[in-house]
């Protein structure tokens, strides 16, 4: 009796922490978000939502973008390096995160050196008399420097699924009379999902609430939520901040729902 | 399908380094600026380890990662334990449903509901300053909690389940055989949790840029403030390869200890050279210390030592350069007592508006730290309006702060400011009177002038090569794509508001949508939207104009001699900025100490020839070594400035209706 | 359970083209390979291997781990590609040819079934890549479940099937798409006995029923001699002997042959001349010829072709040692001459007791020495061997 109560005791500090720490602040984004200033409950703010519309049309499309492009990228990679030699595995493993050891603010600033209008890729075009191009400052440059921040969440899961895929299973595919295309449809794409559906995620969240990325490489015209999340909050407006961060938290998890529905995940619990 | 692979994946890494080898590149620059290559020196890296800032950042960085990555540490494993031996499946499952969370949610969301959380709290019980570096920890564990338990959970899946009965059975108590056994068969788990809570807390902004309090700067956060303020300089760049340096060599040396390891498992595998020397190391290691135990708690203590040493280098690095500041000294020896020695200071600044010792000019706060013995937390922050909600929130406190007339003039009427007691400022004699007793401040109690400045046109004559004299030439189609605007609503909209003829401080709601209506207009042939951000794109030649400060243009034509400026006929805006003290102030005598240190005439001159603004201070705008000295753009005659005009303050109705249009603009 | 999927079948497979290689079985080689050599980091894995197997054929590799067995059953399948040496199959040369354009297929050690295929859908799967009619693939695939006994399986979740279930879906998704050859890499071991035993039976049956070749590698002897009409038997990457089950263990051409095969007494000898051969001094007749006069040789006394007589009338005699019942026999350990025999006999002497023993001369099989000699002798070296072999095949064999 006595060492199953210590056992339960065990899970206290963590119990009380993460109630405190995680359980209460996100009440509280929701007490904020159905409040107005002074504390009476109002549904205005959640209702302006509507003003915003563009902007998270904006997001979601450019994360949903950004999204796809990083999964087509890393794909064929995160094959590569699965089916290499072992240390030659290695070898790409820490080339692929050492970037993500680097802060992510400072890997998006250099790419304005690149992208700038007397930036090297300009540089380069105008040694051969082509006139400048506009690069920064569009919304191809924020999905870039989405997929450049974000690219080795995607490589790194779908890489750990496909090397727990046996290798006597292609073997068993080929035997059958697949050929490398036949192979990649039948086999390795549909076993390789759970990989795909968690690097989507670990890319699709980060990218449709970046506040970083556009304020850089976007231009008037490119700002994402995360970032009138941001201005609000240095604004003090609490209140429409936390409005817009609840609904941005629920487009979210509709967002990963729905994909969810594609994989049954048979551990660590539920995703809401 | 092997070799497609392999060209991607070529591809990909050549996509993946190459911003990193630019960033590289360019810490070797010897000019100032991110872009344009000058030739090879490693100036920046000397800069580096010269500034106290970018130390001091270091120092907290590496303090929060440990000591959260160790409590989340320590949390986490204890919780891995216990959602392991739950017996419920539904506990279990809402268990790791929470610890979920902070993972799937968006950073933003993390940080922003952190925020709230001390704000709620602080405003329970009533503290006036709820941000601190407690609230950084606390945010810093609780990210990284989760990514612990789900390192440590694995292992204890592995764990054979009989190893505890056999423990027991061999006479430990259930506590003895969770030390003895479960412990050491989770040990890879919990080192790698702390490692990667280590990393997470090392990197991460977005939560750190909400949660942080006064005075508390960590890398992420100066990288942030540098690359959003004034010009970047390729010091940070120089940083950032240190680091990238640091962490690959670290990188290496792990995998060479893995290697050993898995080698010493294939008898006859083939070694290189390097893996040798390791594998020496490694197996002198080993029979030095034989339980992994012992081995463990080495590597954390050489790396705990490590910690404490850079910290410690830190701290002389900063100490060392005592006698550079003699010639200042001695002209003020007997001024400034050391009675405050060993408090601190909090000065909130905008980005870039103090001679920070770069380049050889003087390090104003360093050398008033050596004078008085007083530490300085220096912040930075990019407009009133963000300096004003941290102030009004209650988040932070701050004891000096330099605000603009406008904002002056709304903290006054919010009663946030305190008295300048001036009989201890006695350098105010050397501000001009023609800043003195302002709107802002009619019997001028509270503040004491420290710049002054004007908005203009710059633009570059290589993209424009028109005359410039009027703001309408930034709705001209021919500049689509090349014109920059302020990135903040007052100066946006004063603009429109020249052209339209109306006052900056009209409270006509008529004329402030007629305003929005024209920078609607002219959104779809903006660049962007810029503060300190014009000075790489101006000085870079990356954009045709861009309204800015007056004493910027100087620094921008540093690097672009092409520019130009120009006072638009329409009128244009002026501003003071000053120093003020808070009501949350902390150290009112040391606040005091330190505008008059600021407006000693060396110190005053150094910041002026640092910033390049209207100086205030007679002993600078008189004195003819000065640069600047009758410089028509920097000090314009009166007739010049007939069609200035000041910011006003506004009652709150008309502040959020036009934050309202702003906000409309910014999303239309 | 066996003879009803023997049945199913056979209604499935009776196919006229295919009847009329059943009974008579062709001679045709449908497999060849010449001068197989491959080798792995420096290390040497297949030595200049030659092979032919006929069509209609139940060839099986049998070694010890480690032999080649795999790897040649990997070479044939197209997995592999050997460094020397042609592969034929059909008359072609397949050096090159990808496993997909092979017609072979292979049941894999742990059957490789698509965890995320449905059993249906895994068998179907050949079928689906060839671009097979639906209808088509839909008659054969469930005529095969049919025949396998998984009919009303084809929803079921791989994961929920037991070990025989999975190997019988592997059966059917391999046989669904009439290969000409069909590989089987140690298919029986992961399961139980009985099944094991069961499914031999049912495996050996199947191939009768439709007259492919199969080939098969495992490294139980006992399944290998039960199931082949040809056993190869492999060590260190060179064929030790080719033959059918009978010549395998009655006349093993080495000392690792009669090791491996069975359980043998192997002796040295010397042939003092034609049928004449002398161990520990005493001359026993026997019925091989061939040999020059003196050759030194080795011996292989099988343990149940010794009778035990009185010591009196024994050709040698010894002192008892341990005596095991063993079911059917007794397992009794003779010393003589510091030699331990074993002897598998009804008979039961009491330890201790002194005892002769008789060998008839067509017991008697002399094999030339060979690089084998002397590391397998009596009955001490033998189980200590055994259990090696045992621990090694419990990890499985990858030999990639």
């Amino acid at each position: 009796m006595k060492s199953s109560f210590l056992r339960r005791l065990i899970n206290a500090p963590y119990l009380l922490w993460s109630a405190i720490f995680i359980i209460v602040p996100l009440v509280i984004v929701a007490y904020y978000a159905f409040t107005d200033e002074s504390g009476n409950y109002t549904l205005s703010y959640i209702l302006n939502i509507g003003e915003y519309k563009e902007v998270f049309i904006r997001s979601l499309v450019y994360a949903v973008i950004a999204t796809l492009i990083t999964l087509v990228m890393s794909y064929p990679v995160a094959y590569y390096m699965s089916r290499s030699k072992v240390s030659t595995q290695k070898i790409m493993m820490l080339l692929v995160m050492l970037p993500m050891w680097m802060n992510l603010l400072i890997r998006t600033y250099s790419w304005t050196t690149i992208l700038e209008k007397t930036g090297l890729i300009n540089s380069f075009l105008g040694f051969f008399g082509v006139e400048p191009l506009k690069l920064i400052g569009t919304p191809g440059a924020v999905i870039l420097g989405m997929v450049y921040n974000y690219i080795p969440y995607m490589i790194l899961p779908i890489y750990t699924v496909m090397t727990k895929i046996d290798n006597s299973l292609l073997e068993a595919a080929e035997d059958l009379g697949s050929n490398g295309w036949a192979k990649l449809k039948r086999v390795i794409l549909p076993l390789s999902l759970p990989g795909v559906i968690s690097g989507i995620t670990m890319v699709f969240v980060p990218s449709v609430s970046t506040f970083y990325i556009s304020q850089k490489l976007g231009g008037a015209q490119t700002l994402m939520i995360g970032d009138i999340i941001q201005k609000r909050f240095d604004a003090l407006s609490y209140n429409t901040g936390a409005a817009l961060s609840l609904i941005m938290m629920v487009v979210i998890l509709i967002s990963l729902a729905i994909m969810n529905r594609f994989t049954d995940d048979d551990d660590g619990g539920i995703i809401l | 399908m092997k070799l497609f692979g392999k060209i991607c994946s070529v591809l990909m890494f050549i996509f993946l380094y190459a911003p990193i080898a630019v960033m590289i590149f360019f810490s070797f620059n010897s000019s100032r600026s991110t872009y344009v290559f000058e030739s090879f020196s490693v100036k920046w890296y000397g800069e580096l380890f010269n500034s106290s800032a970018t130390l001091n950042a270091l120092k907290n960085t590496l303090i929060l990662a440990v000591l959260s990555a160790l409590i989340a540490t320590i949390l986490g494993t204890l919780a891995a334990v216990g959602i392991f031996n739950m017996r419920s499946k539904i506990g279990k499952s809402a268990f790791m449903t929470v610890t979920n969370i902070p993972m799937m949610n968006p950073d933003v969301v993390t940080g922003v509901s952190m925020m709230l959380l001390f704000v709620f709290i602080g405003r329970l019980i009533g503290a006036q300053q709820y941000l601190s570096f407690y609230t950084i920890l606390i945010a810093h564990i609780t990210f990284n909690l989760p990514y612990v338990i789900l390192n440590v959970l694995p292992k204890l899946r592995q764990t054979d389940k009989n190893l505890v009965e056999a423990a027991q059975d061999l006479g430990c108590t259930p506590h003895s055989a969770f030390y003895k056994v479960v412990i050491p068969n989770i040990s890879s788990g919990i080192v790698s949790g702390f490692i990667m809570a280590f990393t997470l807390s090392l990197d991460d902004f977005v939560i750190s840029y909400f949660t942080n309090g006064t005075g508390f700067q960590t890398l992420p956060l100066l990288i942030y403030n540098q690359t959003t303020k004034k010009t970047v300089k390729p010091d940070i760049y120089a940083l950032s390869s240190v680091i990238f340096f640091a962490i690959l060599i670290l990188l290496i040396i792990v995998n060479l200890i893995q290697a050993r390891s898995e080698m010493k498992l294939k008898k006859n595998a083939r070694s290189g050279f390097i893996s040798k020397i390791a594998g020496k190391i490694g197996d002198w290691f080993d029979n030095k210390f034989e339980t992994r135990a012992a081995r463990l708690s080495v590597i954390s203590g050489v790396l705990a030592v490590c910690i404490a040493l850079s910290a410690f280098g830190i701290n002389s690095l900063q100490n060392k350069q005592n006698d550079k500041y003699t010639d200042l000294f001695n002209n003020l020896s007997g001024v400034y007592s050391t009675d405050y020695a060993g408090t601190e200071l909090n000065v909130f600044n905008w980005g870039e508006y103090i001679s920070d010792g770069d380049e050889g000019t003087l390090d104003v706060i360093d050398a008033f730290e050596h004078l008085t013995g007083i530490d300085v937390n220096y912040d930075n922050f990019d407009s009133n309006e963000s300096m004003y909600s941290k102030l009004k929130s209650g988040a932070v406190s701050y004891d000096v702060i330099i605000p603009s007339d406008y904002m002056i003039e709304r903290m006054k009427n919010e009663d946030m400011l305190k008295k300048l007691d001036l009989s201890k400022i006695s350098n105010f004699k050397y501000i001009d009177n023609k800043y003195k007793n302002l709107f802002y401040d009619e019997n001028n109690e509270y503040t004491v002038a420290y710049n002054a400045g004007t908005v203009g046109l710059i633009y570059d004559t290589t993209l424009v090569d028109e005359e410039v004299d009027s703001w309408t030439i930034m709705w001209d189609e021919k500049y689509k794509d090349n014109i920059l605007t302020f990135n903040n609503p007052r100066d946006c909209f004063a603009i429109a508001q020249f052209i339209l003829g109306q006052s900056l401080n009209t409270v006509d709601k008529a004329d402030w949508d007629a305003a929005a209506d024209l920078l609607i207009e002219q959104n779809g042939i903006l660049q962007g939207r810029v503060m300190d951000e014009v000075f790489n794109k101006m000085g870079g030649g990356n954009a045709a104009m861009a309204p800015y400060y007056a004493g910027d243009y100087y620094v921008m034509l540093e690097s672009n001699p092409n520019l130009k400026f120009a006072y638009p006929k329409e009128g244009f805006n002026i501003f003071v900025d000053a120093f003020c003290v808070p009501n949350c102030v902390k150290n009112y005598e040391a606040a005091l100490m330190f505008i008059n240190f600021m407006c000693e005439p060396e110190v005053a001159l150094a910041n002026a020839e640092y910033i390049c603004y209207t100086s205030p201070n007679t002993a600078v705008a008189e004195n003819p070594d000065y640069s600047y000295y009758q410089d028509e753009i920097l000090y314009p005659s009166d007739e010049a400035t007939k069609k200035a005009q000041y910011f006003h303050d506004f009652d709150p109705e008309v502040r959020k209706y036009y934050e309202s249009l702003w906000e409309k603009i910014l999303i239309s | 359970m066996g003879s009803l999927v023997l049945l199913n079948i056979r209604q499935q497979f009776l196919l006229p083209q295919r009847g009329m290689h059943i009974m008579s079985k062709n001679e045709n080689i449908v497999v060849e390979l010449e001068n197989i050599g491959i080798s792995f980091d420096d290390e040497v894995i297949l030595d200049d291997l030659c092979l032919s197997i006929k069509d209609g054929e139940f060839v099986t590799f049998l070694g010890p781990s480690g032999c080649g067995k795999t790897t040649t059953l990997r070479i044939i399948a197209g997995f592999t590609q050997p460094d020397t040496g042609e592969v034929i199959i059909d008359g072609n040369r397949m050096n090159g040819v990808p496993p997909y354009k092979r017609q072979v297929n292979t049941i894999f050690q742990r059957y490789a079934l698509f965890p995320h295929l449905n059993v249906y859908e895994n068998v179907a799967f050949g079928l689906r890549v060839n671009k097979v009619d639906k209808k088509e693939i839909d008659e054969r695939v469930t005529a095969m479940l049919k025949s396998v006994n998984l009919s009303g399986f084809e929803r079921r979740q791989i994961h929920s099937l037991s070990g025989g279930q999975q190997q019988r879906v592997a059966i059917a998704r391999a046989l669904v798409n009439n290969p000409k050859i069909l590989l089987l890499d140690e298919p029986l071991g992961a399961l139980d006995l009985k099944l094991r035993k069961d499914m031999q039976i049912e495996l050996k049956n199947i191939q009768q029923q439709l007259g492919i070749t199969f080939i098969f590698v495992t490294h139980d002897q006992e399944e290998a001699l039960s199931m082949s009409d040809t056993v190869v038997v492999m060590n260190e990457g060179k064929i030790q002997q080719i033959g059918s089950p009978e010549d395998i263990y009655n006349e093993p051409k080495n000392a690792f042959v009669a090791d491996f095969i069975g359980e043998s007494n192997i002796l040295d000898g010397i042939m003092r001349e034609d049928k004449l051969v002398e161990m520990f001094g005493h001359r026993f007749e026997c019925v091989d010829t061939g040999f020059e006069k003196n050759e030194p040789v080795d011996v292989v006394v099988r343990p149940e072709d010794i009778d035990v007589v009185s010591e009196s009338e024994g050709q040698l005699s010894g002192v008892v040692s341990s005596i095991t019942f063993k079911g059917v026999h007794y397992e009794i350990i003779v010393d003589i001459n510091d030699f331990k025999w074993m002897i598998q006999s009804t008979d039961s002497p009491a330890v201790g007791d002194r005892i002769g023993i008789s060998i008839p001369p067509q017991d008697i099989h002399i094999m030339k020495k060979s690089e084998y000699s002397g590391m397998f002798g009596d009955y001490s070296t033998f189980s200590d061997e055994m259990e090696l072999l045992n621990e090694v095949e419990v990890d499985g064999e990858d030999e990639t």
